[in-house]
């Protein structure tokens, strides 16, 4: 590879591992030096927290938790931030995977905020566990959810739990959250959403994943999105217990600070040097 | 006799649960033996029969007419067994796979090919996470359970995170390289970039959090400018490739069905 010659040439080809220095500090810093940021909450994540407030106290909330390890960071503090959201406000909440670790980390969550919030298991919350082919399960469960969920993460039966009593089918959900790092919000809207016009379908992906789902939210088949980790941030906010997602925003906000400037930076050098060769 | 077939497969008192499991076993590796067996002229079609049938099953589920008084259809009974069909079928996919990497791997292993070691800590990493995982289910052992919980908790889900985070540093390395301005339409791509990106986080967003809501200036809030670029011009481009994508999925969906598709893994001899 040419060596750069002027300090122009330079400012385009910075070492890659300065770069990944840079990025390892910015990420870095805010974690342990907090930087209080103004949140200012999107549209899309208040018509998310709109939709879970107007279910009546002990309305059917089912959270689809399709995520793993991967994009923990951002579908964790979501998947808490909503369960905390339907807990507080006394829905009765059923949880369950199309994915075997989203099974045991959405598992985990669910039993910690239960605790805090001090849900019964079986009584106000259960977890389905997981379950493979999201189409089979969604075309099932609009039809019949306790033969479709018939047994909890345990294996036992769902049938004789008070959380379960009077749901039938899709018609007695009052919504569906899926927390999700792929796009399998199409198959909840193909498969679920048009057979109850009355159930809420939210959706919180990762960042990466929101640019696609503004049409469905336009067309209101998807009634709100939590985008990423600052939706997760924003949702945190509004029911006011600031998490993961809130102490995240720091390091968030300077790696996308340090991208473009790292982008000005390259293209002063790409003017200069192209100005000075005439 | 439909009666009949769901009382055979509906539920059995604990006692008797050992001899179907067995049963079963022996049905699946019979019928395993014979599909392997099965020339390739006799498979064919075989498979596309049973893949009509599926397909056929569903979509009939689907344009029947419902009884609206037991909003269901002669069909719709049967949508929750053929959901536990379906799983018992993902669970013998996913034991071919595993029979398929264990055969590659423990070639691997044992002609002592080049990085046979990785393939040694695949099938160790595996086995462990296989019989810690039933551990942790069916025994009460507490050192089972505290192995399980470093294996997934403490290795798999964090060197899962790990590689995903490790495209942060390949974004900024990439987008400092390659983001260029040396076009109008570049500039425009990365005008665009410049305020979805600084309309996505909370520092950005300060930056005209000054300007007063409900003013005649609001339109100039990042994120009143980030909504419109996403919902307006982004959201148009994403609804004509969702519907060029719809159409598309629905051809391939009809040729698969029948199988009519052609192609690597439709042609090649099974």
């Amino acid at each position: 590879m040419k060596t750069p010659g002027t300090i122009w040439d330079k400012l385009q080809a910075i070492d890659r591992r300065i770069l990944y220095l840079l990025l390892l500090v910015v990420i870095i810093t805010p974690i342990f030096l907090p930087i209080r940021l103004p949140t200012v909450t999107m549209p899309s994540t208040q018509r998310l927290y709109d939709a879970i407030e107007s279910i009546p106290r002990g309305g059917f909330v089912m959270v689809s938790c399709t995520w793993s390890g991967g994009t923990r960071a951002e579908n964790m503090p979501q998947t808490e931030a909503i369960l905390r959201h339907a807990m507080q406000r006394g829905l009765r909440v059923a949880v369950f995977s199309f994915d075997v670790q989203g099974a045991q980390l959405s598992l985990q969550i669910a039993e910690r905020v239960a605790r805090e919030v001090g849900y019964q298991y079986g009584k106000d919350w259960v977890h389905l566990g997981f379950h493979p082919l999201p189409s089979v399960v969604m075309k099932s469960m609009v039809r019949d959810i306790p033969g479709t969920f018939d047994k909890d993460y345990q294996g036992k039966p769902t049938k004789d739990m008070p959380v379960m009593q009077g749901i039938k089918d899709i018609q007695n959900v009052d919504a569906i959250v899926e927390i999700a790092a792929s796009g399998i919000y199409g198959d909840w809207i193909g498969l679920v959403v048009g057979a109850n016009k009355q159930m809420k379908f939210g959706f919180c992906p990762t960042s990466v994943m929101v640019p696609e789902t503004y049409p469905y939210l336009a067309s209101g088949q998807i009634v709100g999105t939590m985008e990423g980790m600052r939706g997760a941030a924003e949702y945190e906010s509004l029911i006011r217990k600031r998490g993961l997602a809130s102490a995240g925003m720091g390091s968030i906000s300077l790696a996308h600070l340090l991208i473009m400037a790292l982008i000005v930076i390259g293209n002063i050098g790409y003017f200069v040097s192209r100005a000075r060769r005439g | 006799m439909w009666e009949a077939i769901a009382r055979f497969f509906g539920p059995k008192p604990v006692e008797v649960v050992p001899y179907y499991v067995a049963g079963a076993v022996i049905f699946s590796v019979l019928v395993i033996i014979l599909l392997i067996n099965l020339p390739s002229r006799a498979r064919k079609p075989l498979i596309a029969t049973v893949t009509f049938l599926a397909g056929l099953f569903y979509a009939t589920e689907f344009f029947l007419p419902i009884d609206e008084a037991t909003q269901k259809n002669m069909l719709t009974d049967y949508l929750v067994p053929a959901r536990k069909l379906g799983s018992l079928l993902a669970g013998m996919t996913l034991t071919l796979g595993i029979l398929s990497l264990v055969r590659v791997h423990g070639r691997n292993i044992a002609r002592l090919r080049a990085g046979w070691y990785n393939s040694v800590a695949l099938l160790a990493a595996m086995v462990a996470m296989v019989v810690f995982g039933l551990m942790d289910k069916y025994s009460t052992h507490e050192g089972a359970k505290r192995v399980f919980n470093v294996l997934f908790e403490g290795m798999l889900i964090n060197m899962d995170a790990t590689m995903f985070s490790l495209i942060a540093f390949y974004i900024v390395s990439a987008s400092y390289r390659a983001f260029r301005i040396r076009s109008v339409e570049a500039t425009i791509l990365m005008t665009a970039a410049f305020l979805v990106m600084l309309g996505q986080v909370p520092v950005g967003l300060a930056l005209t959090a000054w300007i007063p809501r409900d003013s005649m200036f609001d339109w100039m809030r990042l994120e009143v400018v980030k909504e419109w670029l996403l919902t307006v011009l982004n959201a148009a481009a994403l609804r004509a490739i969702a519907f060029g994508l719809g159409v598309g999925g629905l051809a391939i969906s009809l040729r698969i069905w029948l199988s009519l598709e052609r192609g690597a893994y439709f042609e090649r001899e099974i």
